[in-house]
């Protein structure tokens, strides 16, 4: 080719031929290669897209799932899901319904067909699936989707499952209406008497029936205005009340309001405790007004039964001339009545503040304070003599008692003490008790003469006067007038003795002394008087004691006169002394006359009491031997009693410490 | 046998007692008048004396006292009478040497005296 020209032959023909053929190909070739390195990179790209796409499926926490072909081959499922199903992350290749075969009998295939068969994808709200966990059923509420899944050919090869577990938001949604439910129902079922009133026009939102039954206006006031469906309450004050609840949102709060209303149409007065409360939003707006109330009728007519009988009572108490008071558990004065203020000229307020012990008399002040706190301390009830310092400084002599007043449990809540004066009456008493002593004082004088000139007479008549006594009984007749003479005398001492201790003048002269020669004296001088009486003493002991010697005399002689008194048919009287207990010594006296039941022996030791009997006329005396001997005897700290048998005998008994305390 | 003043305002009491005393071999001078006591002490050399305990508003027991007050009269025994049975004490204290009380027994009103005149050392006793 060099040095020579180029030359159009056959040859160089074929081979320029060729070169464009060459050139052609690799034209088409480095097109090949961009194509190929397109392709390459939209692969890329796919799998890129495709991997992303996976990713999103698999983070979602929708539950995602792909079905396919006619039995529903798990090709995909994401984490939400298989821990929905609960079977394991291993599902993939199997039938959805060899997976969860609970699955069959909840219609879920039905859902799927329609998808998969016809095409239309199936949406469903709150739908309700069991799935078994461990055996055990378990509700789950799904948002499902189910959506037919095409191939390239537009061909329909699964279904793709997208769903929302709602089951948390369904279970508090289900939670939230049963507690409203709930609410309303307690709201309803409630003895209060409720009501929600909405705005400033308190439109009745809800009324439970034990408000519409006092209303009385029939089950269907909802949504009306209160004042319409009750107009009477309209002029007692009420819309007041609920428009100052409603627009400051304070609570008002009535007890025992009295309201007229209707009842059964009639209007009736009813009390009712109210409690009226604002109603506020979630933001804190006033929406409304509730009405919480009881009807408290009955117990509101009680509280005013009951006032109105204090109110009586208390009336009462002040108009009573007695005065009356009330103390603590302590015995400290609450309250007076008006005698008390009328009597002290004092107010009820200088009253309290003072002790009631400066009213008491100086010398009766510590017996008073001892009285009281020993009927405190026991329980028992006060009654005790005690003068009282009236306004105008004198003190008057009153009756005071006082009784605990006790609750349902039996304690003890008060005091209630009544004072009564009985000056008048004491010294009606005095009188009397002075009279009786003058009296008898008075006829002792010629008692004594008398009874001077009996025995004058018998000691001057000759003792051996035979012939004259055949006409002129004259000794015999006056030893008769002698012994009425000192049945007399004995009256006598015994009407004052009675007034001793009515008068608690009844002192004893403490001294030492020996009992059994004080009975044998006095034996003596009985024998010397009743010389046709068998008088026997047996003396088991012997001793010194400390006693009233005329007093415990007193009591024998008592004792034996009774014994003969009581013995018509017999004369015979055993007396003994004995010890019954160490430091004590006793007397008894035996008789064999007619006895006494035993009815009648718990009442001979009381005042005026005689034995009745046939020969009753018979049995001298006022009936007080035995009470005063009792008396003596109670007052040595000693014993007194009997034991007798009807129409066998009787035999009576004092026991006293042989050492006298006080 | 003694010489006895008796003070009693009762009039049937002296007179009893003194008709009593006087049967049993006594001597007596009655009066109702206890301010004259002394004076009669003197008068008749009376011995022994019975004194009522209450004579015409007089305390007897400060007639008894105001004789054992005084040397002249106090060895002169006083027996006091009452009728009241509890002041035979009182009595005693006042200087009375026993106390009777009324209505009394003869025998022991004669025993009393006796006993108590046997024990008086200056007996004048006929």
């Amino acid at each position: 080719m060099h040095g020579e020209l180029p030359l159009m032959t056959e040859e160089n023909l074929k081979v320029t031929e060729l070169e464009k053929k060459l050139k052609k190909k690799e034209d088409e070739l480095e097109r090949l290669r961009k194509e190929n390195e397109s392709i390459k990179r939209s692969n890329l790209e796919l799998k890129e897209e495709i991997f992303q796409f996976k990713g999103l499926v698999y983070s979602s926490t929708s539950l995602i799932t792909f079905l396919k072909g006619p039995d529903y081959i798990i090709e995909f499922a994401n984490k939400p899901i298989k821990e929905v199903w609960g079977k394991g992350y291993d599902v993939e290749g199997k039938s959805l319904f060899d997976v969860l075969p609970e699955l069959h009998s909840q219609g879920i295939k039905e859902y799927l067909d329609q998808a998969f068969y016809k095409g239309e994808p199936f949406h469903a709200r709150s739908l309700p699936i069991e799935h078994d966990k461990n055996g055990e059923m378990v509700r789950y509420f799904f948002d499902f989707s189910y959506m037919p899944q095409y191939n390239y050919n537009r061909e329909i090869i699964g279904v793709g499952v997208i769903a929302q577990d709602i089951t948390n938001r369904k279970r508090a949604e289900t939670e939230l209406k049963e507690s409203e439910h709930r609410y309303r129902e307690m709201i309803h079922s409630s003895n209060s008497l409720i009501a929600i009133l909405r705005g400033p026009e308190m439109i009745i939102e809800i009324a439970n029936d034990a408000i519409k039954e006092v209303w009385g206006k029939g089950a269907n006031v909802e949504g009306k205005s209160l004042f319409e469906v009750l107009p009477e309450i309209v002029d007692q004050g009420m819309p007041e009340i609920f428009r100052t609840v409603y627009e400051t949102g304070e609570t008002v709060v009535a007890q025992e309001s009295p309201i007229m209303h209707l009842k059964n149409g009639e209007m009736v007065l009813g009390y009712f405790d109210f409690m009226y409360q604002a109603l506020k939003d979630s933001s804190g707006e006033i929406e409304g007004v509730s009405v919480i109330a009881n009807e408290v009728t009955n117990q509101a007519l009680l509280n005013r039964q009951i006032k109105k009988s204090e109110r009586e009572f208390r009336e009462l108490v002040n108009f009573m001339p007695h005065k009356i008071s009330l103390t603590d558990t302590e015995g400290v004065p609450v309250y007076y009545n008006q005698s008390w203020l009328d009597f002290t000229g004092k107010s009820f307020d200088e009253l309290l503040s003072e002790s009631y012990l400066d009213m008491v008399h100086p010398d009766e002040r510590e017996f008073v304070e001892n009285e009281v706190e020993r009927c405190l301390s026991t329980e028992e009830n006060l009654d005790i003599e005690v003068q009282i310092r009236n306004k105008d400084g004198n003190y008057i002599w009153h009756l005071a008692k006082a009784t605990p007043i006790r609750d349902e449990e039996g304690n003890i809540t008060s005091w209630i003490s009544s004072s009564t004066e009985i000056q008048k009456l004491k010294e009606d008493e005095k009188r009397q008790e002075d009279f009786l002593k003058l009296v008898s004082h008075e006829l002792k004088t010629p008692i004594t003469s008398i009874k001077g000139y009996i025995q004058l007479l018998l000691a001057s008549l000759p003792d051996d006067n035979r012939d004259t006594e055949k006409r002129l009984p004259i000794k015999p007749y006056l030893n008769r007038v002698e012994t009425q003479v000192e049945r007399l005398i004995r009256l006598l001492s015994e009407m004052l003795d009675l007034s001793k201790i009515e008068q608690n003048e009844l002192e004893l002269k403490i001294e030492k002394f020996n009992l059994n020669s004080h009975v044998r004296e006095i034996l003596e001088d009985l024998k010397y008087s009743n010389r046709n009486v068998q008088l026997e003493l047996e003396e088991d002991f012997s001793c010194e004691v400390h006693a009233d010697k005329d007093r415990i005399g007193q009591v024998i002689i008592n004792f034996v006169t009774n014994a003969l008194k009581y013995s018509p048919d017999s004369n015979r009287v055993q007396l003994k002394i004995f010890e019954p207990e160490k430091g004590h010594v006793a007397v008894s006296v035996k008789d064999f006359g007619i006895g006494i039941n035993e009815k009648e022996q718990n009442q001979i030791f009381k005042r005026f009491y005689r034995i009745s009997g046939n020969k009753d006329d018979t049995y001298e005396g006022f009936g007080i031997g035995l009470y005063l001997s009792n008396e003596i005897i109670e007052r040595h700290n000693g014993k007194i009693f009997v034991k007798s048998e009807l129409g066998k005998g009787s035999e009576f008994t004092f026991t006293i410490p042989q050492n006298h305390q006080k | 046998m003694a010489k006895i003043l008796i003070v009693d305002d009762d009039q049937t009491i002296g007179l009893m007692l003194k008709d009593i005393l006087e049967f049993s071999g006594h001597e007596v001078v009655a009066s109702m008048e206890p301010k004259k006591t002394k004076e009669n002490i003197g008068k008749h050399g009376v011995e022994l004396i019975l004194l009522d305990k209450l004579i015409s508003g007089v305390d007897g027991t400060d007639v008894c006292k105001s004789l054992k007050e005084d040397e002249a009269y106090s060895h002169i025994p006083v027996i006091m009478m009452s009728a009241l049975h509890n002041v035979g004490d009182i009595c005693k204290e006042a200087g009375a040497v026993d106390f009777l009380a009324k209505p009394f027994d003869m025998d022991a009103l004669l025993q009393k005296i006796e006993l108590i005149l046997e024990k008086q050392p200056d007996s004048s006793r006929t």
